[in-house]
């Protein structure tokens, strides 16, 4: 009876030294639960303070925030689009606004970065829409494609004070 | 009398565009992602085209130069980068196999021969022990 207590206490130690041994192998690399992150800040790089009256070319700062989780690293780029009400944005298709600039990062897993941004607006109009899409480069199709990932701000801009 | 000859090549102009440094960067980052899926640390090729494409975005003439050349030492070093990140892996591999390999060897030695060795050390430890009947 005793030998038989030996034997399995024995045999369980071994089991788990084997266990801790192949895990890292095994988990290597599994991801749970891979996502992306793309926030916009306000000048003061807060959630909050963001410009809604502007006039025509006048200057304001955001910045943009990317994180990666994908469980590799990540060439992303934020295209940022000028439009209107008149386009809806969706989480499938890119806006099909036109691109008024770019931000590209590179990040390694688990990592994020802040890029600080300079914008204007050229055109006067009530409730522009300034859309900021997420892209990721594919290796396998060699090209930027939209990664779902989207953010808004609604801007009057008028053509004087 | 010596014949000077000497020849006039022209001298490459360097024009670099951000269109094209962009695509430069995005095959850069297709050999880096194959280094990372073989295995290998790319953590220093990430950091060096991350500043690289945050210099094309800046756009002016010498961070275009500084960009082109980071792509460049990125896209020479991702190849080393993946054989060492395939070896390295392989070596963790052969590791793990050899620790199974020992471990599968204790069991079964354990298996066939614990009690024994457990009974004779056990007789060892105690060996100096009176038994008094109370």
């Amino acid at each position: 009876m005793i030998d038989d207590e030996v034997k399995a206490a024995a045999l369980v130690m071994i089991g788990l030294m084997g266990a801790v041994a192949i895990y890292p192998i095994l988990a290597e690399s599994r991801v749970v639960e891979p996502f992306s992150e793309l926030g916009i800040l306000g000048p003061y790089m807060k959630i909050g303070d963001y410009p809604r009256q502007l006039v025509v070319g006048q200057r304001f700062s955001l910045y943009i925030y990317v994180g990666n989780h994908e469980g590799s690293s990540q060439y992303y780029r934020v295209l940022v689009k000028l439009g209107d009400r008149s386009m809806n944005v969706s989480d499938t298709e890119p806006y099909g606004a036109p691109v008024v600039a770019s931000w590209d990062a590179v990040l390694t897993n688990e990592a994020n970065t802040t890029i600080p941004i300079t914008l204007s607006v050229g055109r006067a109009g009530l409730n522009q829409r300034l859309v900021f899409e997420m892209h990721r480069f594919d290796p396998a199709k060699g090209e930027f494609v939209y990664h779902q990932r989207w953010n808004q701000l609604w801007l009057n801009v008028t053509s004087t004070r | 009398m010596g014949l000077l000859l000497c020849i006039h090549e022209p001298v490459p102009v360097l024009a670099l565009s951000q269109g094209d440094l962009r695509s430069e960067a995005a095959t850069a980052f297709a050999a880096v992602s194959r280094a990372e899926a073989a295995g290998g640390n790319v953590t220093r090729l990430v950091g060096d085209l991350d500043r690289a494409v945050r210099l094309i975005d800046a756009g002016g003439e010498a961070d275009l130069v500084e960009a082109d050349a980071l792509i460049r030492g990125v896209e020479a070093a991702a190849s080393s980068v993946e054989s060492g990140g395939a070896q390295s892996r392989t070596m963790r591999y052969v590791e793990t196999g050899f620790v199974l390999v020992v471990l599968a060897a204790a069991a079964a030695l354990v298996w066939l021969y614990g009690s024994r060795v457990f009974w004779r050390l056990w007789i060892r430890t105690k060996r100096g022990w009176r038994v008094e009947q109370a």
